[in-house]
């Protein structure tokens, strides 16, 4: 075989085209690319470098804060307790955090929250709850600009928000946001691939994975009844040997629609 | 004004501009190392947000943006290829379309060829696999892809050499018209 007949050889094997899907996800993923990276990869990020991680989360919260603005609505339409449950290497569990909160306008808003065994860590974490946005909005008036600011608040609506879980020692909380699903396209409230549903507490929920590529993959069971509130989240992360391997899961144990 | 600056402070439709210039051949690419489509979307997406971190180190005035994402896509596609999830031996997507006016025993064939040859050039050690690539696919210049997979131009022509002699050996047997001798 000479140079000419390999190169018409190596000619027959052709690419197929990139998906029309894929400019839309990047488009999507544009305005909060730097964050939700910070955020995707927090379980780790939080175990190697938490001082970094607690930084960059609580950037992340203030310009977010900054972004949502608005008091708390006058009366909460509801509020779901959930549990936090992270996993170890041989699968077994352990509940770091339980909480209360609800959804309003796509972004989860917490009550309240405590740590097992943890009263100190609870303390600690509810002070940093309290003064994180405030620090935050202080920080964003710093570091962003006002354009920038201007396009985070156009499109919050078109994100969705939730807690998803807490960095290693579960003192600053990890929120994730992704890109809200097209209205009338089913019940979906987050843009991503539909892979079941399920009642939760008497709910409906469509469990949707968001685009996020690399190895990480996370799964919301978000409830369109509850203004798309995540009544579970789970977080995964790809082994060695291509098998997922579950991290952390978020799961609501309760409703109480008169809170 | 600087396509990457400008998408880094914000700008949306320089973004997108530099998506719209660069996603296909880094698809093609990514498709080519990996195997996959879907493996593909996932790290032709994730070179591109990569852009945007903070802690991104891309200098445009050392390095062409066009080196840069094939350097993200490759990095991206061999760890991929390392963590031992991807098909290496064979495709996932039929990625061969039908010619015009052919019968259906040709098409066939034809289908059939490109993914003999793909899982050649799939099956080429790690280290020779992407300059074939690089070179005859994209037509890229061996000192961009010597840029590329940070090697000097001699190791890439050396891995070029090497490539395409054990492609030719491994092809032959498949050429067009030897496979309908009796």
């Amino acid at each position: 075989m000479n140079d000419t007949e390999l190169d018409e050889m190596l000619n027959r094997w052709t690419a197929p085209p990139a998906p029309d899907t894929l400019r839309d996800s990047v488009r999507a993923a544009f305005p909060a690319g730097q964050e939700r990276w910070i955020l995707a990869r927090a379980p780790r990020a939080g175990k190697r470098m938490l001082a970094a991680a607690m930084l960059g989360a609580a950037a992340l919260l203030l310009v977010v804060a900054q972004a949502r603005p608005g008091a708390p609505p006058a009366r909460i339409p509801y509020s779901v307790d959930s549990e936090f449950i992270r996993y170890a290497d041989d699968g077994s569990p352990s509940i770091e955090m339980y909480s209360s909160s609800y959804e309003v306008d796509g972004a989860e808003i917490l009550r309240s929250r405590s740590i097992p065994r943890s009263p100190f860590g609870t303390a600690i974490g509810r002070a940093l709850d309290a003064t994180l946005p405030l620090w935050s909005r202080l920080m964003a008036r710093v570091t962003v600009d006002g354009k920038t600011l201007e396009r985070l608040r156009r499109r919050i609506p078109h994100t969705v928000g939730a807690i998803s879980g807490c960095e290693a020692s579960c003192l600053v909380l990890e929120r994730q946001f992704f890109a809200r699903a097209a209205a009338g396209v089913d019940t979906a409230c987050v843009d991503g691939k539909i892979v079941g549903r399920e009642t939760i507490l008497n709910y409906p929920t469509a469990a949707v994975q968001p685009h996020m590529g690399g190895s990480v993959r996370m799964t919301w069971w978000t409830a369109p009844d509850l203004g798309c509130f995540s009544l579970r989240i789970t977080a995964e992360e790809k082994r060695a040997d291509g098998a997922w391997r579950l991290v952390s899961e978020k799961r609501a144990l309760r409703i109480d629609m008169k809170p | 004004m600087d396509l990457v600056k400008a998408a880094r402070g914000g700008r949306e439709a320089a973004f997108l501009q530099l998506f719209d210039e660069h996603h296909l051949p880094l698809f093609r690419f990514a498709y080519r190392m990996t195997g996959s489509a879907a493996d593909a979307e996932d790290i032709v997406q994730e070179c591109f947000l990569q852009m945007l971190r903070p802690e991104c180190a891309y200098d445009p005035r050392r390095t062409a943006i066009r080196t840069y994402l094939f350097g993200v896509v490759r990095n991206q596609s061999l760890k991929r290829l390392r963590e031992g999830d991807l098909a290496v031996a064979g495709g996932r997507h039929a990625g061969n379309p039908a010619g015009n006016g052919q019968s259906p025993e040709d098409e066939v064939l034809r289908a059939e060829l490109g993914e003999v040859v793909g899982r050649a050039v799939r099956q080429l050690p790690e280290t020779q696999r992407e300059v074939p690539i690089l070179a005859h696919y994209e037509q890229m210049p061996l000192a961009e892809i010597a840029r590329v997979m940070t090697l000097d131009l001699g190791a890439v022509k050396s891995r070029l050499q090497r490539a395409r002699a054990s492609l030719k050996e491994t092809l032959a047997a498949h050429m067009p018209g030897l496979e309908r001798k009796p």
